[in-house]
């Protein structure tokens, strides 16, 4: 398996998709809304765009389609799934910005600009 | 909760543009994308108007991108996933050349957009009519397996000239006997009336070989097609395949309907199966909605003895390893053996091949030189469009010289940077060639939608398809090419040093040389148009004053087919002459007959005759009516000698004809005299003259030819048009024409009145459709050409403020000002004028056959357009002309 770090950094929208996807699966639409609601409005996915996100995440095996399920409310939408690729290259993502984040020079740039 | 037309179309307009994406990544997303949208559009549409319109107008902008983004990933998979390598140093070029572009044309959207649509104009025009073109002869059969192996084909006489279809006897043979057609299908036209019980419809009908649809390759969209047996044994098997179309429309896609009854023609046939979805008959313009076995003759075409007559169209698919050119060999060699065993029809020794189905060979040239006339001026368009652009490039080059100077300095090549330069202008031209399909989507449906004064129902599937779609994308490339590489090339010359010293006030004169030169070949271009938009237009009021010899105004035309009804020829009789009765009897009915030809509706049927008689060369053909009495009186045609058809003129009496003026005097023109009282051959019978009839117009506004008419009473024929003239307008004739037919049989298909004048319009077709198309085109042309006129003018009044400054502090009236800029701008148009005159004069020759009552040099016309496009570039001009009248000398020199 390809270490998590070689695919960092990510992009804004590939994180969200991947941190949506972690708190269960999700069809397109469900990923959207969630992806709009993580972001306070901020990012609003058009189907040509989520799609082809979405082509890249499952080309590069972070994300995989789950098997469709009885459940389901709607039997032609796809579901897809995080694989636990996707979770590890997630949180070494995480773990990026959190080092960028805490970092002394990020502290200090936030407490002299932020609002 | 019920979608308004609004959402649906734009779900149908997001599924269009879903079809724009690389066919992998569409079969794979699409249908999601799509489900998605329609979510989307609804969580959007509980946000109101505004909500919508956002919502559309984010979307598509980014699912434009989107596909660019997505056709991308194709070419550089590098690109895709980032853990394989970054790909070589070509592709990483282009890949920084793209991005470079697309921030460079983003960093100036008015120019960006205004290129994209001037290009979108001219890649739209050509592509609508390429993709009529594609649709008319170039698309094959929907549904057909491997369709390039299949031919038509039919007999031809040695010299080519005439041509035959093929008796059922010789269609057996050509089955029997062909190795080179792995299978051969015979088909030919019958009216159906289609019923489930209550009033039926009427639709185009075949009768078809059992092998029909295994020959073409279909697969049924639902039920079966024909089993072998069902062709066999004449009448045995009453079964049916119907159209998807008609499946969806009047069966409601039911497929419980597939095995029930459903009646043609009155008689009790069984459903067995649907077409697939698109299929309608081998003759694509024409639409077919069913199909029955030839065995089923019998019943469809009555009273007709087939086994020898020609009726039949033929087809066959090409062996693995055939060639056409074997099995036209082969087929020419059945025939003509055919011809000497029986010794029927000898004149007919060879086949004739030709592929592609949508219309016979001859139908293609008619359409092509037509439809050449309308691509040359959406060409011409296109042209003004990419000369436009590349003026506006060369303008963005020339502002751009310090810039690829530093980068020249840098160390970037030349070829670096005309490939750079290039790069956004195919972007440009690919961007305006997506535009352009859609424009060109929007004017095939404008063109869908216009009413077809027709009796057949057309298939107009004009839809852009992957065909038109690659050629727009190669328009779109070559145009990038050819309209960037000039200014590309003049914008990275000379040397870096000389570059870098420039300013740019002071740009070379070369520069303006060039520009006033595209200026002038758009004028040029746009008055080409005109002209023959204007040659056009007076044919189309020419044609509509032209005298046709009879009155159409207050005429109604009612078409039926009464053996489509299941009538045998005596009920048929008895159904007319009922008809007949009442429909005369009627309030605001003046007068009622019945003919098989409207006059210029594109119905003309022709026969030969035998003049013998006449001391004449003895055969020779004429255009026939078989009409009613009556005729005469109701298109108001007079009878300059002798008497008119009569009631008395029936079956038991002598076969008489009466003929027009152009006939007699075509007969009697060795013997002289008149040829009323005199006989001549008509087909087996002869035929006394008793009347002429003045001449009229027949097929075309342009010549009369010979017409002999026919009495119905004394040569049955159930396909009739009934003519009936009233007191106020024909269509209000409708309600009670449909009670009345109702009252006779209420089984009967509802009748349709097209009003004459609308029948005969389909004569002025051509010139209104290509009136129309030029005149749009022309007027786009007039603005691209003006606005170029104008931005040019105003650029120079720019660049020569400062020496417009001196001359006004030296003493210039305004006045002088004003009329030196005019001078510059009218110094252009008359060059463009002087061009655009002798291109008009070369190109109108080419629509000559198209005009009626102008000629193609009409100097009325070429002098109207002049003086419009003199009128036009003289505003163009005099806008930036008062600008420098105006101009204040202190300023002016203080600039800089």
């Amino acid at each position: 398996m390809p270490s998590p770090t070689s695919f960092l950094p990510l992009k804004p929208v590939e994180l969200h998709l991947l941190l949506a996807l972690s708190d269960g699966d999700l069809h397109g639409y469900g990923l959207t809304l969630a992806v709009a609601e993580r972001s306070d409005g901020l990012i609003r996915l058009a189907p040509g765009n989520l799609y082809q996100v979405l082509k890249r995440l499952l080309t590069d095996g972070l994300v995989a389609e789950a098997p469709r399920s009885a459940s389901n409310d709607d039997s032609r939408r796809r579901l897809y799934r995080l694989t636990a690729l996707g979770g590890r290259v997630a949180a070494a993502e995480l773990e990026r910005l959190r080092a960028l984040t805490s970092s002394a020079t990020a502290k200090a740039l936030q407490r002299k600009w932020a609002t | 909760m019920i979608r308004t037309i609004a959402s649906r179309a734009a779900c149908r307009a997001f599924a269009a543009l879903v079809r724009f994406y690389p066919v992998e990544f569409r079969r794979r997303f699409g249908d999601d994308m799509r489900s998605l949208f329609d979510d989307q559009l609804l969580d959007a549409e509980r946000a109101g108007g505004v909500g919508v319109a956002r919502f559309l107008v984010r979307t598509f902008t980014a699912t434009v991108a989107s596909i660019g983004g997505a056709w991308w990933d194709l070419v550089a998979p590098a690109h895709v996933s980032r853990t394989r390598s970054r790909g070589d140093g070509m592709t990483a070029n282009i890949g920084s050349d793209v991005r470079y572009a697309a921030r460079s044309l983003r960093k100036q959207p008015l120019f960006t957009l205004v290129a994209i649509g001037v290009i979108a104009i001219g890649t739209g025009a050509v592509t609508t009519i390429a993709s009529a073109i594609n649709s008319m002869i170039l698309r094959p059969i929907p549904g057909a397996t491997d369709p390039d192996r299949l031919i038509a084909f039919d007999r031809r006489s040695d010299d080519g000239r005439q041509g035959a279809s093929v008796s059922y006897h010789l269609y057996e043979r050509l089955r029997d006997r062909s190795h080179m057609l792995a299978g051969v299908a015979a088909w030919s036209k019958a009216d159906m009336t289609l019923s489930m019980g209550s009033a039926g419809t009427m639709v185009a009908g075949n009768v078809v070989s059992g092998n029909y649809f295994s020959v073409l390759g279909l697969r049924p969209a639902a039920g079966r097609f024909f089993l072998r047996e069902e062709d066999d044994v004449p009448v045995a098997h009453p079964v049916v395949v119907v159209s998807y179309l008609y499946w969806t429309v009047n069966l409601g896609r039911d497929r419980s309907a597939i095995g029930k009854p459903l009646w043609v023609n009155g008689n009790q046939y069984t459903l067995v199966g649907v077409a697939p979805k698109g299929f309608h008959g081998v003759f694509s313009p024409i639409r077919v909605d069913a199909w029955a076995p030839l065995a089923m003759q019998p019943w469809l075409r009555p009273q007709r003895d087939l086994a020898d007559q020609p009726w039949l169209w033929t087809f066959g698919r090409l062996r693995a390893g055939a060639t056409r050119d074997a099995a036209r060999t082969e087929l020419s060699s059945i025939i003509a053996a055919h011809a000497v065993e029986t010794g029927l029809v000898r004149e007919y020794t060879k086949a004739r091949v030709w592929t592609g189905f949508s219309l016979p060979e001859d139908a293609h040239v008619m359409f092509l030189s037509f439809a050449a006339v309308l691509l040359g001026a959406a060409g011409l368009v296109l042209v003004i469009a990419c000369v436009n652009v590349a003026s506006m490039l060369s303008a963005r080059a020339m502002a751009r010289r310090r810039e690829m100077a530093v980068r020249a300095a840098l160390g970037a090549g030349r070829a670096r940077l005309v490939r750079q330069l290039l790069t956004e202008s195919v972007m440009l031209s690919g961007a305006g060639a997506i535009a352009g399909v859609g424009v060109a989507w929007i004017a095939s449906s404008l063109l869908e939608s216009l009413p077809l004064p027709a009796d057949q129902s057309f298939v107009l599937e004009l839809t852009p398809d992957p065909r038109v779609l690659a050629f727009a994308a190669l328009l779109s490339i070559v145009t990038g090419i050819v309209f960037g590489l000039a200014p590309a090339l003049r914008g990275t010359s000379a040397d870096v040093a000389t570059r870098l010293r420039e300013n740019s006030a002071a740009s070379a004169g070369g520069k303006r040389r060039a520009g006033n030169a595209l200026i002038v070949a758009q004028l040029a271009l746009a008055l080409t148009l005109l002209v023959t938009a204007g040659l056009f237009a007076r044919s189309l009021v020419a044609g509509t004053s032209i005298d046709p010899g009879f009155e159409t105004a207050h005429v109604a035309t009612i078409r039926m087919n009464t053996e489509a009804w299941g009538y045998t020829p005596d009920q048929g009789r008895a159904f007319y002459g009922a008809l007949r009765r009442r429909v005369a009897a009627l309030p605001g009915v003046d007068a009622v007959s019945s003919t098989t030809v409207v006059p210029l509706a594109a119905q003309g049927s022709s026969t030969r005759i035998d003049a013998s008689a006449f001391g004449q060369s003895p055969k020779f053909t004429v255009s026939r009516s078989d009409i009613d009495p009556g005729y005469f009186t109701v298109l108001g045609i007079p009878i300059a000698r002798g008497r008119a058809i009569e009631a008395t003129d029936d079956e038991r009496a002598a076969p008489v004809v009466v003929i027009n003026e152009t006939l007699e005097r075509r007969l009697t023109a060795s013997s002289g005299g008149t040829a009323v009282g005199r006989t001549f051959g008509l087909g087996s019978r002869h035929v006394t003259v008793v009347g002429v009839a003045r001449d009229a117009k027949y097929d075309d506004l342009i010549a009369t030819p010979p017409v002999v008419f026919v009495p119905l009473a004394q040569q049955w024929t159930p396909t009739q048009t009934m003519l009936v003239r009233t007191k106020s307008s024909p269509s209000a004739l409708a309600p009670a024409l449909d009670r009345v037919v109702t009252e006779i049989d209420p089984r009967a298909p509802h009748p349709v009145v097209v009003p004459m004048d609308a029948a005969t319009s389909v004569a002025l077709l051509p010139q209104r459709v290509a009136g129309g198309f030029t005149a749009v085109l022309g007027l786009i042309g007039l603005v691209l050409a003006s606005v170029g006129l104008y931005g040019t003018i105003a650029y120079s009044v720019g660049r020569r403020t400062r020496e417009i400054g001196i001359r006004v502090a030296l003493g210039a009236h305004s006045t002088t000002v004003l009329a030196m800029i005019l001078r510059e701008g009218m110094l252009l148009a008359s060059l463009g004028l002087v061009i655009g005159l002798g291109l008009a004069a070369a190109v109108t020759r080419f629509v000559s056959s198209y005009l009626v009552g102008v000629r193609a040099l009409d100097a009325l016309t070429f002098g109207s357009m002049a003086a419009l496009l003199t009128l036009v570039a003289l505003a163009a001009s005099y806008i930036p002309a008062r600008r420098a009248a105006a101009i204040d000398p202190v300023r002016a020199l203080k600039m800089e």
